[in-house]
């Protein structure tokens, strides 16, 4: 996974974080979070994918479009109801304004639910395949 | 209102904004671009050239904010008034280029929301209204004997209200049980 995240911006985004594990050193998903966010719709995946680099609402849609050859569109009623929900579950952040265009960055519970999410899809994909995970 | 404003009257309940989406649509096209809306039924537009401009409406229950507005005009929707709620947006239908484009929704849970949350901020409270105060009010005023008029008048609102209630509250459960 790449991540270009500025140093500045990264230590901003890890400013809310969920609440640190003291044995394993590794974040505590509350169980509300994990029921919602794991597995991911698809909106949700790709805004929380695209949100290691700061951006804004539509920034988000146009880059998925591109990514996807115009197959996922995030329209931005469902754009703006999904950040405004991942903010409150402080599974992103906001960064700053800019034009009245708010920022968003991933923080570091939404990273651990990103993670989640990539090592399922991973699965998926092998058993598809016919590959067994031993 | 100057002389290009014309006014129409009509009436969507909280259930029917796909069917007020569908008729400010023909209005645009007829010529008639709809500018405000005054509460409860009165719809004010002013003569345009007319275009297929496609109308959709976001329920917030709030003022909608800066932010709210400049995402939408980013994505090419004009957000142009908004009523008890309800937000109205609009966006020529010549500048889509994808049909998924036409819907200020992507996903179903989005607009499953969207639905719940009509439901939960207005439904409930006209319920509470009716269970709470004008059922109690009537019981009360028919056990001190009310005059004969007031008694259609009371009857006649009551089956109105009724109406609307059970009108809304099935119409909404019927655009919940398509999206789920």
């Amino acid at each position: 996974m790449r991540c270009i995240t500025p140093k500045c911006i990264e230590a901003k985004c890890n400013k809310k974080q969920m609440k640190i594990e003291p044995d394993t050193g590794g974040i505590l998903l509350e169980d509300r979070i994990k029921r919602i966010y794991c597995p991911m719709t698809e909106t949700g995946f790709y805004i929380l994918f695209c949100l290691q680099v700061p951006q804004h609402g539509y920034g988000i849609s146009q880059q998925v479009k591109q990514m996807t050859g115009n197959r996922v569109v995030i329209s931005p009623g469902t754009m703006y109801g999904t950040l405004s929900k991942m903010e409150k579950d402080r599974l992103i952040t906001f960064v700053r304004e800019e034009e009245k265009r708010k920022l968003y960055c991933i923080t570091e519970a939404g990273k651990e639910v990103l993670t989640t999410e990539i090592q399922r899809i991973e699965r998926l994909y092998k058993n598809s395949q016919g590959e067994w995970i031993l | 209102m100057d002389f290009m404003s014309e006014m129409k009257i009509n009436f969507f309940t909280i259930a029917d904004y796909q069917e007020e989406e569908i008729w400010l649509r023909e209005q645009h096209k007829n010529g008639r671009k709809l500018q405000k809306i005054v509460l409860p039924c009165f719809y004010i537009f002013e003569e345009c050239e007319p275009e297929d401009v496609i109308y959709r409406l976001d329920y917030k229950n709030s003022k909608a904010d800066n932010t709210y507005i400049q995402m939408f005009q980013d994505y090419g929707w004009e957000y142009f008034a908004d009523c008890a709620g309800w937000h109205y947006l609009r966006k020529p239908a010549s500048e889509m280029e994808l049909e998924e484009e036409k819907d200020i929704f992507s996903d179903n849970t989005s607009r499953l929301e969207m639905v719940q949350n009509v439901f939960r901020t207005r439904m409930v409270p006209l319920m509470i209204i009716l269970l709470c105060c004008i059922l109690p009010q009537l019981y009360r005023l028919d056990s001190h004997g009310m005059d004969g008029a007031l008694k259609v008048v009371f009857a006649f609102l009551l089956v109105i209200y009724l109406y609307l209630i059970a009108h809304c509250t099935f119409k909404l459960k019927k655009i919940r049980d398509e999206l789920i």
